[in-house]
């Protein structure tokens, strides 16, 4: 097939994750910008549980207040640190919320009708792996460590002169948030549209039945695809025939937690050591649990 | 510059709006996506303009720049759907989709109003051949040749969309034209009807096309 026909998918993919993720974002800012203005006089959250587990429960929870996708998420997350949410804490928000909320159940649900063990398991796994990786970095002796400086001095305003009305103020908190976080997604856009029109698909599919490859295999495939998880039930749907449960289940957790562009996007908060981190111990359960399901439960 | 972020978002807002305005949104992403992405165009053109006079606040360049790009792009190539390029890349799927999502139309009413995606539903929930010979077929869809066929034989397909570009799985029908089989890639309008066939050695519905007709690429590309 031609050169240009390919380039110009490219193009249409690359778009296509824009404009899909685009409401999400500017969903996510506006929560995170609200949350600044509710927030404006409290420095901490004097609300949230104290110790080691509760807190990381209560920020797994959480998610289930903001039903927004990866892209939405960060901008929240970012906000709740500044407010003296612990990163552990927040990493838990980042993991779990976009999986462990009504919406991403329901689609879940509609897409595994036949099935209703498989959004417990999601659900679960979720939670579990969340709550796995919070514990953690909660033994880390120097939180402050695992963020990036700027997001911890970010924390009194966003640069927007005093003067202006609360309206204007908002307007620029929003638009400076929107065009950072945007700028990241833009990348991690580009880079799902390049592995796509590079990478057969094909090549993935050929190793679904064994158990141990086939989980490999859908969580590389999580990473590559970078789909919303509202939607993303529906295209593990399509590998549901040739695929083992277990590898389904990876695919539905792992997806959400680790892909190109959350990666690039909790970037903007944490510390690349931090990231990998996260993403070496998410891939190393993830991948635990898969097996477990194939092995032992499925 | 002062007030980039203002321009970016204008940008951005007008380039959603004019998207949502000429249809061609859908060739980007699932239909109940449009509406969101059109309010999100009309928030950001509103965002725009209160930080217009106020000169917007500081960005950094680099941000700027990246974001520029995919806007850029936009205005200035044409909106295009995914080409069948791609279909021949993920590889066509003539197999099962959408298990558990049990056809929503009556499966006996009317077969030539079935779309290609609705024939896939009904062979996942039936896939005997015999069962569905003689059924009239009539399906639009862009022509895609499978090695694995006859040489007079080709794929008729369509993309199925759940999200955006990025998850679309192209699907596809066997077809058995009596004259050569139309160059790849072009749409075409196939009216015929179901027959068991010897394909490799499997026993497998395909359609006999009485006529196979080249037709303008519909106004939306994809299935849902």
């Amino acid at each position: 097939m031609s050169g240009l026909a390919r380039a110009q998918d490219g193009v249409t993919i690359f778009l296509g994750v824009i404009i899909e993720a685009a409401p999400f974002l500017l969903l996510g800012v506006l929560v995170s910008q609200a949350l600044a203005l509710v927030l404006a006089r409290e420095r901490t959250l004097r609300w949230l549980p104290r110790d080691r587990l509760g807190s990381l429960a209560a920020m797994a929870g959480l998610g289930a207040l903001f039903p927004v996708c990866e892209c939405g998420n960060v901008p929240v997350a970012r906000r709740l640190i500044t407010r003296g949410v612990p990163a552990a804490a927040a990493v838990v928000f980042l993991l779990s919320a976009p999986a462990l909320n009504p919406v991403v159940a329901l689609s879940t649900f509609a897409a595994f009708r036949e099935r209703p063990l498989m959004v417990v398991y999601r659900l679960a796994f979720t939670f579990l792996v969340a709550m796995g990786v919070g514990l953690l970095l909660t033994w880390h002796p120097r939180p402050d460590d695992l963020l990036r400086r700027r997001v911890i001095d970010d924390g009194h305003d966003h640069g927007a002169p005093v003067t202006t009305t609360p309206v204007r103020r908002f307007a620029q908190g929003t638009l400076a948030e929107f065009v950072e976080m945007g700028a990241v997604l833009v990348v991690g856009a580009a880079l799902a549209a390049l592995t796509q029109t590079l990478v057969p698909r094909t090549a993935l599919l050929g190793i679904g039945q064994g158990p141990v490859v086939s989980v490999a295999a859908m969580m590389a495939l999580a990473v590559v695809l970078s789909i919303c998880s509202t939607v993303d039930a529906f295209v593990a749907l399509a590998y549901a025939g040739t695929f083992t449960d277990g590898s389904l289940i990876a695919f539905l957790v792992f997806g959400p937690m680790v892909d190109i562009k959350s990666l690039l996007l909790m970037l903007t908060v944490f510390t690349a050591k931090t990231v990998a981190l996260v993403a070496v111990v998410v891939t190393e359960m993830v991948f635990l649990l898969g097996l477990v399901l194939n092995y032992w439960i499925g | 510059m002062k007030r980039t972020a203002a321009v970016l978002a204008l940008a951005y807002g007008i380039y959603f709006l004019s998207l949502f305005g000429t249809g061609g949104l859908y060739f980007y992403i699932h239909p109940i996506y449009v509406v969101p992405t059109a309010v999100t165009g009309a928030l950001l053109v509103a965002l725009g303009l209160a930080s217009w006079r106020s000169g917007g606040p500081a960005v950094s360049r680099l941000a700027a720049v990246i974001l520029a790009l995919p806007v850029s792009l936009g205005f200035l190539l044409p909106a295009q759907p995914l080409s069948p390029a791609t279909a021949s890349q993920r590889g066509v799927a003539s197999a099962s989709l959408g298990r558990g999502d049990a056809p929503t139309f009556d499966v006996e009413a009317r077969p030539e109003r079935y779309t290609i995606k609705d024939w896939v539903k009904v062979f996942a929930a039936d896939p005997e051949p015999g069962r569905h010979a003689g059924k009239p077929v009539r399906v639009t869809g862009f022509v895609h040749h499978d090695p694995s066929l006859p040489a007079d034989s080709f794929l008729v397909a369509r993309f199925v969309v759940q999200c955006c570009a990025v998850d679309a799985e192209p699907v596809g029908l066997p077809v058995r034209s009596a004259g050569p089989p139309p160059p790849a890639g072009r749409w075409v309008e196939v009216e015929g009807a179901w027959e068991v066939h010897d394909v490799n050695g499997r026993r497998r519905a395909v359609i006999a096309a009485t006529a196979v007709t080249p037709t303008a690429r519909p106004d939306q590309p994809y299935l849902y």
